[in-house]
Parts: structure tokens; sequence; C-alpha cells
């Protein structure tokens, strides 16, 4: 190293953040988490391998395995990538977005900035100081001046407050993120399958949920095919009891109940459970499941026999959004059934039985098929860092309008005496590039130049279409 | 929704088939009037005068009303809003590109992108229609307060990005012919510009005469960003309004869904982009293609993840 020169070497430490806090690395990050969220939303995720050969051609299942892209977005992977976007992120924030927001009033050679112009004037000099300082204001700036090296230096500002944009918005990803482990840490979910008349229990919140009532209402809809019934309406009438709570509410999509904890109880899903009153020689027997709990492709084993009856579906006007089109639907529920003696099915076709009515399976059994019982799926939830991922949306949207839509602009101005009369040194810069003021700022010195022809009393109405 | 469509009702086909054919003839007349619109805005390439700008506008804006009127009987007949389905918010999509373009075109003055962006919008509504499955209920997933907002602010969003997309193209366009201008001149684009030489349009094919029409690049630059940027906004306020719905409705605000995961991936384009876009070294070229690809992107999240990938948005 020779004399008088100073080579510093960075530390490893500033090297990194310098690599952290360049515009370009979040922008690789992205491109990657791009990739690997596309291909998380092309491949199915999380179903069983084997489904994979029956989705996808041999090779790429293979590959789809191989790879581990069934579970992208809980994979190592990805939840680094978005920690590293995080990091960056905060570094930018604390290395560039902070400390470079607010441009200082100095006396800066107004040559040097890409919109820069410069006008005459007509006025004396303490005027035309007056008139670009009444100018700048009327047009929604705030204006400082100062007199520096005999000059007068107007220095403008207009949505200053837009700086803090990116300041907001990184603000907003970060509580989100806050608010998303809070939940990820102490929340919790699950699922419940209720019969009605039935009572389950949700052990993290010490609930106890009792189904008095599911409705489910459905309308015709005219297709090709024929009429089909579609679901527009799903209630569940409940008894809740827990901590604080007692209540007796109507949950209904998309109108979850809350309890005093902060349990949410959601409608999710709905069902029937075909019902069967199974007699042998008269007399009534009891098997498991059959009194109203009875699900698709539930099969029942007869004792003594070498016959199972395999339950199907239920047809009719509790649930017609089972109906095929086209097919008429029963004017009173009728389950579909088979019956297998020795594992060969009885019939040819599945036997349609109606409610009320009786089937001699064989043996002495008859089957009497009693009304379905109806089911609620309620999911519920607890999550006590949706506060926090509420209040960080806001601010992240906040943020975005601030730094996208507003555009922070500084205007300097230089009044100068010369042997021809003053003269006006305008120059312009925003947060966003020359290209994106340009017009207005030709717009904004031409409105100036009239200013500075006119008497300094006279106002002129011209109305700047600056950017926001 | 009237129960005249019940399968009681003899006359139920004849209802809903009557019922279609009156919001569907004034869903054919916008697309004509679209179709006509972006003809007329044509001129404007080729006249550089405000007349084709100004009919432009007119036929735009009967377009408008056509499809309005269209959407309203649709929502009056069913008894709900009408973007529940892909029909439907594919006639939103195109609707508020016609709005917007007319909004963008007053504040940016952009109307020189106006052929390119009612022709893409026209073509959506003309494909839109293949999908249309007559009047259905509502399912009870949807029915819901956040529908009004949720649904049209997302598709708002797809619309600014699909203006975004047309500015960034005619950008490429008009870089590419800067460029020659500068090869064969051997100087400056504005020195070669304002000489106005006839050898400078030999290089040029003939049907590229109207890119004289268009501002320069730059200007191009920052019109594709400043709309982009409102699309970005409005996309980021419809992934938040989507995932409070979903809490609603799910009991969990992102699940990881298809829908979900594209929007992600949208929201990360063009994120991208305009991050991109504070550099100067990477305005203009890069962030067009940045803005162009963020587009298909769109593309792909609104038909690839509706049409083709089950999930909870999908019309499968």
């Amino acid at each position: 190293m020779s004399a008088g020169s100073a080579v510093r070497e960075r530390s490893l430490y500033d090297q990194t953040l310098d690599v952290l806090s360049n515009v370009m690395f979040p922008v690789f990050v992205f491109a990657i988490w791009a990739a690997l969220t596309l291909v998380g939303t092309s491949v199915d995720q999380n179903i069983p391998p084997e489904q994979y050969y029956q989705e996808y051609p041999a090779p790429m299942a293979n590959a789809i395995l191989r790879l581990h892209l069934t579970n992208v977005f809980h994979s190592w992977p990805y939840i680094a990538l978005v920690l590293l976007l995080l990091l960056s992120m905060s570094v930018c924030t604390f290395r560039r977005v902070i400390p470079k927001r607010f441009p200082k009033d100095r006396a800066l050679p107004i040559e040097n900035f890409g919109l820069h112009a410069a006008r005459e004037s007509s006025l004396d000099f303490d005027t035309t100081a007056d008139a670009v300082e009444d100018y700048a204001r009327r047009r929604g700036f705030s204006v400082r001046t100062q007199t520096i090296d005999g000059n007068r230096w107007v220095f403008a500002d207009k949505q200053k407050w837009a700086r803090y944009g990116v300041l907001v918005a990184h603000v907003g990803f970060a509580v989100i993120a806050v608010g998303a482990f809070i939940g990820w840490l102490w929340g919790y979910r699950g699922e419940l399958q209720i019969y009605q008349g039935q009572t389950v229990s949700v052990p993290q919140a010490g609930l106890l949920v009792s189904l008095s009532r599911f409705i489910g209402r459905f309308e015709p809809v005219q297709t090709k095919a024929g009429t089909v019934y579609q679901a527009s309406r799903f209630q569940s009438d409940v008894h809740v009891i827990g901590p604080g709570t007692d209540a007796q509410p109507s949950i209904l999509v998309n109108h979850p109940f809350i309890t005093a904890g902060s349990v949410y109880l959601y409608q999710a899903s709905y069902g029937y459970g075909g019902n069967l009153q199974i007699s042998r020689n008269g007399k009534p027997v009891t098997l498991p499941d059959v009194n109203g709990r009875l699900s698709p492709q539930d099969v029942v084993l007869l004792p003594g026999t070498s016959r199972v009856i395999e339950y199907g579906t239920m047809l009719g006007p509790s649930d017609p959004s089972q109906a095929p089109a086209g097919v008429p639907l029963p004017k009173a529920d009728t389950y579909a059934l088979w019956l297998f003696h020795d594992q060969i099915p009885t019939t040819q076709r599945p036997i349609l039985l109606p409610v009320g009515a009786s089937y001699d399976i064989g043996d002495g059994y008859t089957m009497k098929a009693l009304p379905p019982v109806a089911w609620s799926g309620l999911t519920y939830r607890f999550d006590p860092g949706e506060g926090w991922v509420g209040a960080g949306a806001l601010i992240l949207t906040a943020g975005f309008v601030m730094a996208l839509f507003f555009m922070p602009i500084k205007l300097y101005a230089r009044v100068r005496r010369t042997d021809a009369g003053p003269v006006v040194d305008v120059a312009a810069t925003t947060t966003k590039g020359n290209a994106m003021y340009e017009d207005d700022f030709e717009a904004l010195v031409n409105g100036l130049a009239d200013r500075l022809r006119a008497p300094a009393s006279g106002t002129i109405g011209e109305t700047v279409n600056a950017y926001a | 929704m009237p129960s005249d469509y019940t399968q009681y009702n003899t006359n139920a086909a004849a209802l809903m088939d009557a019922h279609v054919a009156a919001y569907m003839s004034w869903y054919e007349a916008a697309v004509v009037l679209y179709l006509i619109a972006a003809l007329v805005f044509a001129g404007y390439w080729f006249f550089r005068s405000w007349t084709p700008i100004a009919a432009g506008i007119v036929f735009a804006s009967l377009g408008i009303i056509a499809q309005t009127i269209s959407l309203g009987l649709r929502w009056h007949y069913s008894g709900h809003v009408p973007w529940n389905d892909l029909f439907g918010s594919l006639s939103v999509v195109s609707l508020f590109t016609a709005v917007l373009f007319l909004i963008f075109g007053a504040r940016y003055r952009i109307w020189f992108a106006a052929p390119l962006a009612f022709l893409f919008s026209d073509a959506l509504l003309a494909y839109a229609k293949g999908w249309n499955k007559g009047l259905e209920p509502l399912v009870p997933s949807l029915q819901s307060s956040w529908i009004y907002i949720h649904v049209p602010v997302v598709l708002a969003s797809y619309a600014a990005f699909l203006i975004g997309c047309v500015l960034s193209i005619l950008y490429l366009f008009k870089k590419a012919d800067e460029d020659r201008i500068v090869r064969a001149a051997g100087q400056s684009v504005g020195a070669a510009v304002s000489t106005q030489t006839a050898d400078l349009d030999i290089a040029r094919p003939r049907w590229l005469a109207w890119l004289d029409a268009l501002p320069a690049s730059s200007k191009l630059d920052v019109a594709a960003y400043r709309v982009n940027s409102v699309g970005e906004i409005l996309l980021t306020a419809g992934i938040i309004l989507g995932a409070l719905w979903a809490h609603v409705s799910w009991g969990s605000y992102w699940q990881w869904d298809p829908k979900e995961t594209a929007a992600l991936v949208n929201w990360i384009v063009y994120a991208a982009y305009v991050h991109l876009h504070t550099k100067p070294s990477m305005r203009g070229t890069i962030t067009a293609w940045v803005s162009i690809i963020g587009f298909a992107t769109v593309l792909f999240s609104y038909f690839a993840v509706n049409i083709v990938i089950s999930g909870l948005h999908s019309y499968k």
C-alpha cells in the first residue's frame, strides 16, 4: 500500500449487509420464491404418493416425489426463502430506507439535476424571490427559504410524508409476520362432526357443543341434462357451553360463532347419516352405527350369517344435491343399498329403500328405513395473532398506497442576480426517477415563467396536474 | 333465487332461456361495441387527430353501458351478484378494463394504447361467452358481504395489469424502433427524431409506421409503472380482503389453496417489478418484460387455476 492512499477494507459483516440491503437481492429472492410457489400451485400438494402416479405420467410422478415437491409450502427451502426476504427487508429498512428519507436543504449545483431549468425574471430581486415562494406555496408545496452566498434559495417539498411509504410497507410486513408467528405458536384448530342430538367437546378450549338441529336448503338449477339441486344455505343450531360462554347460536357459512375466549366455530360441512332398524325374526337387533350413523360405503355385517349390507347413499328432499342431473328426485328420502350374500350381490342394481319401507334380507333378517340423521361439520379455531395480522395488513396497504401511488417531490429554486436581472434556477427531484415528473416539471416551470412576467400582486389560476 | 326454475315448473326451461337471452343480447352488443372502439381508436395511430379518440371514447362508453345492463339483468334474474362464476368474473374484468382505461387515458394521456387494450378486453369478453351456464343460485360459501368487495377489487387489479401489459408491449416496440433510429442515424434518439429524415424510415417496415404515434419509450415506461402500481395496490388489498373473508368463511386466513398461491405469484412478480423500477439501470426493457411476465402469471392464475386445477376457488 503506497503512502497517502488509504484502502479501507470492508468486513465480512459489512459486505453481508451490503448484499442484503442491495435492492437486487430481494428481487433475486422474489424470482425464486415465485418459481417455487408456481410449482406448488401447479403440482397437487399433500396427497398420497401413489396418487401422483394416477394423476401424472410416471416420469413426472417420479420427479415430483424425488424432488419432494409434494409439500412445497411447508418445506425448509420455502420457509427459508421467506425468512431471508424478511431479513433483507429489515436490513434494507435500517440501512437505506430510514437514513435516506429526506434530502436536506442545501445549496446544490442546480445544473447537476436531471430535471432543471432557468428562467429570467422581469421583476426585481426581492419580488422575484417572493414570487417564487408564493408560487410554490400555491401549488401545494411546503416552503422554506434561505440566503446563501447572496442568493435566495427556496426549498419546497410536496407529499413529503409519502417518503415514509416504503418504511410503512416494510413495517406492515413485519407486523404480519409477528402475528402469523404468534398464531402458529399459541393457536390451535380442529374439526368436529356432530350428529343431531349429539354433544361433543373441544378439549383445548373446554367447550361442549351440542347440535340441536341442522338445516340444509337447496335450490333447483336448470342444466342441459335436467334439474340439479345446489346448496344455498347450511345452518347449525347449536348450544355452546364453556368458560364465559353459554349460548345457543345459529352457525352458518360466513357467519361463525365466537366464544368469550375468542374461539371461532365455523360451518364447514354437512351430511346425513343413514338410519336403519334391523330386526331378526321380529326382534330388534342392536348393531353399531346403523342408527343414524351410516356413511357411504359403510358395511354392516349381520351376525350369524354371511350377509352384508353396504350403505350407498341417501337420495331425497333432505339432501337433493346427491341426485344426478336428470334423475327425478324421490318424493321421500330413499336409501340406496347393496346386499351381499357370500360376497355376491343379491341384486343387479342397488336396492332403493324409501323411509318407512321394510325389506326382507333373508335368514330371518329384515331392515326398515328410518329418517336420516343430519350431522354438521364444524371447524373450531383459536388464533391469538389475528389482531396483529389484521393490523399489519392495514399498515401494509397504507404503505403501498403511500409508496406507489403518491410521489414526493423536492424543489430547489435559486434566485440569483445577473446583469440582465434576476434569474431563477429551478430543479426537482423525486424518489421515482426524473421521467416520472418530467411533464409536470415542464408545466411547473412554464407556470413560474408566467408568474415572473406578471405583476407581483396578480395570481395565475393555473392548476398543475401534478402526479397526485 | 326465484322458485320458477324448479323441476315442477314445466315452463322452467323456457323461462331460464328467456332470462339468459335477455342479458346475453346486451352482452353481445358490448362485444361488438368494444371491437368497434378498438378499431376506431386505431385510427389515431394513422391519422394523429383527436377525432378517432373522441369517437373511440363514445363507442367504449356505449360498450360499458351495454355491459353494465347485461350484468345488471343477470344480477336481477339470479338474485345475487353476477360475478359468482368464471363467465361473470371475466365479464367484470373486461368491464373494469374499459372503465379503468378511460380513467387512465384521461389521467395519464395513454389513448395511443386504446386499440390494444380494448382488443385484449374484447377477446376476454368473447371467450367468456363459452362459460355461460345460465343462472345458478349462490353457493353458501359465497353468501357474504365480502363478495361485494374482495372479488371486484381483485378483478380491478387484473384489469390494471392488462393495461400495464399493453403499455409494456408498446414500450418494447417503441424502444426497438428508437434503437433502430439510433443505429441508422448514428446519433441520439432525440436528434435523430428531430431531423425526421426520410432515410430513417427505409429500414422500418411500413406496417410499423404507427409507432410514430407513440410517445418516447421513457414515457411509456412511466405510464406502465403508474398503471401497474395501481394494480399492485389493488391486488394487495384484494389478497388481504380475501384472507379476511377466508378467516370468516373457512376458519383460516391462508390455506395454501391454488388460487391463493397463484395470486401470491402475481403479487411477487409485481413486487419484483416495483423494486426493479427503483434502479434506473433496470427501468425500461427489463421492467417491461417483468410486466409482461406478470400478466402471464395473472392469466395463469385466472384460467389454469380456475379451470384446470381443483381447489376452493375452482370452477371445475
